[in-house]
């Protein structure tokens, strides 16, 4: 290790330091510890539970949101400083390419401009009916089917699967592949060894569909992010291209389905504000940004490394330290949201930092809010006398995966 | 108020265009775009929401109207 790389290691030894992640018990509130930080160490040594690596935790609002945006920051996860959170060999992560959220500028910049035209407001409003027709036919099929119905594996997450897929142009009768992929890779019960195959395929899969892309342009994305790669010159080359697609498969994947399940459960444990909703359809896009505050499904997926020494609330962060900026912790601080524990689909304003916040800031943000806006509005005005068919209690919960959420959601109506 | 976008730092996100849709918008590269530079006080809130959520703080009030 360089001088540099040791200066990221806390006074304390890591097996002194609190682990990360922290335990919660609440489907939704955060880890209860994240309270007492916020009042009494804002910025605390760590250690991570899987990787052992030493990092500081960040927990009040305000220092979450200047540590995201702040360019002194670095997201490579290559960095031995970064707060790793899977266990994996460094030489193993030195083969890995740099994908777009863990990229710093001027790289990023460069990528993140060969997406952003796909991800417009203007581009995802002009997706709108399509979207609702995939929802349409998705809560079609719950109708017609058996009660209880797993709300996962017939909506939350076939149905941004299909959104994702078509707009990458993944041909129609593979797009069972990425589902199954997905399901795997998230999966509690996959084994190590199915987990690595799952990855192999994927790859592979990938690795052909670039270069069917290259051969037989469509009207899709991939093939548009490759036309602006020529005309830019931005210099991506086939395995790169391969991992675009395949961060956005799998961003597009649990991130949104997910959130969306938790937004079903959060809104029937309150009939209330759920008949609000109802019978006022102008709520649901405060309602939307409420509860992906309300469930903050990625709190620590974000990790940074400070490539010189920061300041943060009076405390050093030595150059080569890792950073966790807790997003769940910033969007239920008290200081900046009142009550933070009641769901208030009224609430305002709302600057919660949910999808990030800075450059790295979620680039397909829209077309998530639009997928979740569809699908809750679709459900809750079809399917009036949706229930759960479980206590909430024994909904199993994703307690430590860098994407909160549950395995399975049983609705009856 | 008058209103300005400074096109380099902006990220593309999109959130002004969701906040006050009348004052910005978005290019074919996903930039911002200001289509009101001098809204009327009835878009002044949606401004002000539009430059608190800005990943990038790339908008901002350059100059208050005089009445």
């Amino acid at each position: 290790m360089t001088d540099v790389e040791h200066r990221g290691v806390p006074d304390a030894r890591p097996a002194e330091t609190p682990a990360f992640p922290m335990a919660r018990d609440d489907l939704f509130a955060p880890p209860e510890e994240y309270a007492r930080l916020r009042e009494d160490q804002p910025v605390c040594p760590v250690h991570m539970s899987v990787s052992g690596r030493p990092a500081w935790l960040v927990t009040r609002y305000e220092d979450v949101k200047a540590i995201l945006a702040d360019p002194r920051t670095s997201a490579n996860l290559k960095h031995r400083g970064y707060p790793l959170q899977i266990d994996a060999p460094e030489d193993l992560l030195d083969t890995i390419p740099r994908i777009l959220p863990t990229m710093d500028p001027p790289d990023h910049t460069v990528q993140r401009r060969l997406l952003i035209p796909e991800f417009t407001f203007r581009k995802v409003e002009a997706m709108r009916p399509h979207i609702q027709k995939v929802v349409d036919e998705h809560v079609d099929a719950i109708l017609a089917g058996e009660k209880p119905a797993d709300l996962v594996a017939k909506l939350s997450f076939p149905v941004p699967s299909q959104v994702i897929c078509e707009l990458l142009g993944v041909p129609f009768e593979d797009r069972y592949l990425f589902g199954s992929w997905a399901r795997l890779l998230a999966g509690r019960d996959t084994s190590q060894e199915r987990h690595i195959e799952a990855e192999m395929e994927m790859s592979d899969y990938l690795d052909d569909f670039i270069t069917h892309k290259q051969k037989n342009p469509g009207d899709d994305l991939i093939t548009r992010v490759m036309q602006r790669n020529e005309e830019a010159g931005a210099g991506l080359d086939h395995d790169a291209l391969a991992w675009v697609a395949r961060v956005l498969i799998v961003a597009g994947h649990d991130t949104t389905a997910s959130m969306m399940s938790l937004a079903v459960v959060a809104l029937l444990r309150d009939r209330a504000q759920l008949a609000e909703l109802r019978t006022d359809p102008a709520l649901m896009a405060s309602a939307i940004e409420e509860l992906l505050r309300y469930a903050t499904i990625a709190d620590s997926s974000t990790g940074r490394v400070a490539t010189t020494d920061l300041e943060i609330a009076g405390h050093t962060i030595p150059a080569g330290g890792g950073i966790i900026p807790a997003k769940a912790s910033a969007n239920w601080d008290p200081t900046v949201f009142e009550d933070p524990e009641r769901l208030d689909l009224r609430r305002s304003p709302n600057h919660h930092l949910a999808f990030g916040y800075g450059i790295h800031q979620c680039i397909a943000q829209t077309l998530a809010r639009t997928i979740l806006d569809t699908t809750l509005t679709t459900l809750i005005t079809r399917v009036p006398t949706l229930a759960l068919a479980a206590p909430e209690s024994e909904l199993p919960i994703k307690t430590y995966s860098l994407v909160h959420g549950v395995y399975e959601l049983p609705v009856t109506w | 108020v008058q209103v300005s976008a400074d096109e380099d730092r902006c990220v593309g996100a999109g959130s002004c265009v969701m906040s006050a849709p009348e004052v910005f918008d978005q290019d074919d590269y996903g930039t911002v775009v200001v289509r009101d530079e001098d809204p009327d006080e009835s878009q002044w809130p949606a401004v002000a929401e539009a430059i608190a959520i800005c990943p990038a703080a790339a908008l901002r009030i350059v100059r208050e109207s005089t009445p």
